[in-house]
C-alpha cells in the first residue's frame, strides 16, 4: 500500500496538485468478468463512432512494464504519473467503459457499472492512498443508477458520481432521480466526455464527422447544450445542494454560454418562471469544468484573460486525462495563469468541491500529520 | 479446388445468393491495405483491442451475431475448402460469398478510409476466395458515403465476371438521393445489380434505421430490419431513379420478405404516376436470407403478381451446419422452386466469363 503524504496546509512553495481525471483501465476485457454476477453474460460491445484514432487512444510511453494497456496497473500509475508530477490525490475515472451509456441492454450496463465500481474498490483504492474513486453509473436505467449511488454513497473514497455521455439533455426530467440521489449522498455529478457510442444519441445530428480531428474538435460542443438545458430547466433550483462537473469538454466556450444565457433570460424570463437568479449565477455556484484539453491560443495568457472575464479561475479543476494520448503534463498546463489562479485550479477548487479535508479524514487516508 | 458433383443430391444446382463465410476483419485485410493505412491502424504493433474495441476491428452492429457455421469459419486457414465441401454436400452450383466487409465499410465515417478498406476487402476476396473455387462469386464492396469513390471501385473490378453485384450496406441517405447516381451509372455500365445489405444501421458512425431511437434488444433490432428496406425502395420509386437508370437492379438482402405485399400496395396508392408494382417487379429482387419462412408464405406472396420471380434463395447470416439450408424450398409452392432456388439468381446475378478475367 502506498501511504499518502500528510494532507493539511501547504508547507512548501511547491504547487499542490489534485488531478480529477486519471483513467484506470481493465488490463484485459476479462478483468472485469469476475466481478459480474452469474446469469448476466459478460458483454462488452461498443460500436464506436466509426472513427479510429490515428495513433491509438493511449500514450505509447506509459505502458506498464508488467504488460497490459496503459493505466491498467495501479502501482505503475502511482509511480509513472502521481510520483512523477507530485500529484497529491487523483480521481480514478473508469476508462474502459466510455461506451457504457451506449450499451443497448440496460441490465447489462447496470451490472457492468456495479462490477466496475467493485473492481475500483477492490483492486485500486487499497493499493495507493492517493487514489480517489468515482461511482460509475449507467444512466439509461435511473432506478438502478440510484441504487448504485446509494450503495456506495457513504464510502468516503468515492468523491463523485459519473457517466460518460447521457441518453438525453441534462435538464430532462428522466434524469431527476439521479440528481436527487447525488444531492442526497452529497456527491457531485460528473459528465465525462463521450459520445456516439452504441445507442446514445449522436453529438452530430446534422451528420457524422469523417476524421478523428473533426470528431475531437467538435465532440466538446455537446457540453454547451447540456449546460444550457441543466440551467434553464431549473435543476439547481430543485437541487440546491447539487454540484455538476463537465469533464474534458474544454472551457473556451463558457463565456459565450454564460453571456448568451443571461442575455436570453433577460429577454424571456417569464418563460422560465422557476429560475430565481441569473443563469450565470447558477453556473458559478454549481458547475465546475475540468482543464484538459485546455484550448491553446498562440498566446497562452489570452485564454487566462478571457476566462478572467467570467471568474474562470474559480470554475476550473485541473485534470490530466492520463494515460490518454492528449494527456496534460501539469508542468506545462495552465501556462499564462497567475500563481493565485493556478493554486485554485490545480488544488483548491477540487479540495473544496469534494470536501476533501473532512472526507480524507473519514476515509483514513489523510496522511500521518493530520 | 474444382466443382464436384460426386455425392451431391439429385436435381438442378442451387444458387445461394447470400452465403456468409469467414468475416473479413483488419487482421485478414492487413496484407491488402497500403502501408500508410496499416500504420494508421497500428496493425502489427502492440494493440489495445480490449479497450474501446472499435479501433482494431471493423465496426460491427452492436446486435449482429453470426450463426454457428459462420463463426466457426472465422480464422480458419482452410475456410475456402470447408465452404467448397459445403457446396458439394448441398449441390450448390454457385454462391455469392458475403464477407461482411460491407457492414464495416458503410459504418466508417471517413470516405477515404472506407474506400481503402473496401478495396482491400475486394482484393482479399478475389485472392483468397474467388481464385480458389470456380463456384465462388463475390460482391464489390463499396463505401456508402461517397458515390464517386464507389463508382471508381466498381469500374476497377467490374470486368471480372466473378463479381456479380455491388454491395452497399445500410447507407445513411435514401437510395433515391441524387448523390447515388454516379454509383448507379457505373453499375449500369457493367450490368451489375446493387445489393442493399441490412445490418450496418447500428454500427460505427451510422445512426440506426429509425428516428425514434435505438432498439435495446436483438429482438427489436431484427423486427426493425424488416421495415428498414422500404424507405430506400420507396425513395428509388418516387425519385425516378429507375427511370434514369433503366437497367438497374436492386437486390435487398437481410430484410426478410413478408413486407413486400404491404409495401407494394402502399406504394401503388401513394405514387400519383403509378407504376410501383411494375417497377418493383422489374428492378427489385429480394433474397430469402433473414426471412421468417412460414409454410403459408406462398399464400402471402401469391397476392402479388409474379412475386416468385423476385425472390432469390440465400442462406443468410444465421447459417447452422446442423440445419438443412435447403429446407426452405419445401415451404415454397412447388412451381416456384426452380426460379427461387436457381433461375432468378441466374438471370440477374450470373454473368458470362469474359476473356482474361
Amino acid at each position: 500500500v502506498f501511504a499518502a503524504p500528510a494532507w493539511g496546509e501547504n508547507v512548501t512553495d511547491v504547487q499542490r496538485i489534485i488531478d480529477v481525471d486519471v483513467h484506470h483501465q481493465f488490463s484485459t476485457a476479462a478483468a472485469i468478468s469476475e466481478y459480474m454476477p452469474e446469469g448476466i453474460p459478460y458483454q462488452y460491445y461498443s460500436s464506436g463512432a466509426g472513427i479510429p484514432h490515428p495513433h491509438g487512444a493511449f500514450r505509447h510511453d506509459v505502458k506498464p512494464p508488467s504488460g497490459g494497456v496503459p493505466g491498467s496497473n495501479p502501482v505503475h500509475v502511482g509511480i509513472d504519473h502521481l510520483d512523477r508530477h507530485g500529484i497529491e490525490r487523483a480521481v480514478l475515472m473508469p476508462g474502459s467503459l466510455l461506451g457504457l451509456c451506449g450499451l443497448p441492454d440496460i441490465d447489462v450496463a447496470a451490472a457492468l457499472a456495479r462490477a466496475t465500481n467493485d473492481w475500483t474498490m477492490t483492486e485500486w483504492l487499497p493499493v495507493d492512498e492517493r487514489f480517489l474513486g468515482a461511482i460509475l453509473i449507467a444512466p439509461r436505467d435511473p432506478e438502478q443508477a440510484v441504487e448504485e449511488i446509494r450503495r456506495l454513497g457513504d464510502q468516503p473514497r468515492f468523491v463523485q458520481v459519473t457517466s460518460n455521455t447521457l441518453p438525453c439533455l441534462m435538464g430532462d426530467p428522466s434524469l431527476e432521480p439521479i440528481f436527487a440521489a447525488c444531492e442526497e449522498v452529497g456527491l457531485p455529478f460528473t459528465l465525462h466526455l463521450g459520445s456516439d457510442y452504441g445507442v446514445t444519441q449522436s453529438a452530430w445530428p446534422v451528420g457524422s464527422p469523417q476524421s478523428f480531428c473533426e470528431y475531437h474538435a467538435g465532440v466538446v460542443l455537446q457540453a454547451p447544450y447540456h449546460l444550457i438545458s441543466l440551467i434553464t430547466q431549473g435543476v439547481f433550483v430543485k437541487h440546491p445542494g447539487l454540484k455538476v462537473v463537465f469533464n474534458e469538454f474544454g472551457v473556451a466556450w463558457l463565456p459565450f454560454v454564460m453571456w448568451r444565457l443571461d442575455m436570453e433570460y433577460r429577454a424571456a424570463r417569464d418563460e422560465l418562471p422557476w429560475l430565481e437568479r441569473m443563469p450565470s449565477e447558477y453556473i458559478r455556484d454549481h458547475v465546475r469544468f475540468t482543464s484538459q484539453p485546455l484550448e491553446e491560443p498562440d498566446n497562452p495568457s489570452d485564454l487566462a484573460s478571457m476566462l478572467s472575464l467570467i471568474g474562470g479561475e474559480d470554475l476550473l479543476l485541473f485534470s490530466s486525462d492520463y494515460p490518454h494520448w492528449d494527456a496534460d503534463n501539469p508542468k506545462y498546463a495552465l501556462r499564462g495563469f497567475s500563481d493565485e489562479a493556478k493554486h485554485k485550479i490545480f488544488f483548491d477548487n477540487a479540495r473544496k468541491l469534494f470536501d476533501l479535508d473532512a472526507r480524507l479524514v473519514r476515509a483514513g487516508v489523510a496522511g500521518a500529520a493530520v | 479446388l474444382t466443382s464436384s458433383q460426386e455425392g451431391a443430391a439429385d436435381g438442378p444446382e442451387v444458387i445461394d445468393a447470400d452465403l456468409w463465410v469467414e468475416q473479413a476483419d483488419y487482421a485478414s485485410l492487413a496484407p491488402y491495405l497500403s502501408r500508410a493505412w496499416r500504420e494508421y491502424l497500428n496493425l502489427g504493433g502492440v494493440t489495445n483491442v480490449a479497450v474501446n474495441g472499435e479501433r482494431h476491428g471493423l465496426p460491427r452492429s452492436m446486435f449482429w451475431s453470426p450463426g454457428p457455421a459462420i463463426a466457426a469459419l472465422t480464422g480458419q486457414p482452410d475456410a475456402p475448402i470447408e465452404v467448397a465441401a459445403y457446396l458439394d454436400r448441398h449441390n450448390i452450383g454457385a454462391a455469392v460469398l458475403n464477407s461482411g466487409a460491407a457492414l464495416g465499410v458503410s459504418s466508417l465515417a471517413n470516405p477515404r478510409f472506407a474506400i481503402e478498406v473496401a478495396r482491400a476487402a475486394n482484393d482479399w476476396l478475389r485472392a483468397e476466395w474467388l481464385d480458389r473455387d470456380e463456384r465462388f462469386r463475390g460482391s464489390i464492396v463499396v463505401p456508402a458515403r461517397d458515390a464517386e469513390l464507389a463508382a471508381a471501385e466498381v469500374r476497377r473490378l467490374g470486368d471480372d465476371h466473378r463479381f456479380v453485384q455491388i454491395q452497399l450496406a445500410y447507407p445513411t441517405a435514401r437510395l433515391g438521393e441524387r448523390q447515388f447516381d454516379p454509383l448507379y451509372e457505373a453499375a449500369s455500365e457493367h450490368g451489375l445489380p446493387v445489393q442493399l445489405l441490412a445490418g450496418a444501421g447500428y454500427a460505427g458512425a451510422n445512426r440506426g434505421v429509425a428516428g425514434v431511437g435505438h432498439p435495446a434488444t436483438r429482438a427489436e433490432y431484427e423486427v426493425d430490419l424488416g421495415l428498414a428496406c422500404q424507405p430506400h425502395v420507396m425513395s428509388m420509386l418516387a425519385s425516378r431513379t429507375l427511370e434514369r437508370h433503366p437497367s438497374l437492379h436492386l437486390v435487398a438482402t437481410g430484410f426478410g420478405i413478408s413486407w413486400i405485399p404491404a409495401f407494394i400496395w402502399s406504394a401503388e396508392r401513394a405514387l400519383p404516376s403509378g407504376g410501383a408494382t411494375s417497377n418493383f417487379a422489374t428492378h427489385v429482387r429480394v433474397t430469402m436470407s433473414g426471412a421468417s419462412i412460414s409454410e403459408r408464405i406462398g399464400e402471402l406472396l401469391s397476392l402479388i403478381p409474379d412475386a416468385e420471380e423476385q425472390l432469390l434463395y440465400g442462406s443468410g447470416d444465421q447459417r447452422d451446419e446442423d440445419v438443412d439450408p435447403l429446407a426452405v424450398a419445401d415451404a415454397l409452392p412447388s412451381a416456384w422452386r426452380g426460379g427461387v432456388m436457381r433461375g432468378n439468381a441466374a438471370s440477374v446475378l450470373l454473368r458470362p466469363a469474359t476473356v482474361g478475367s
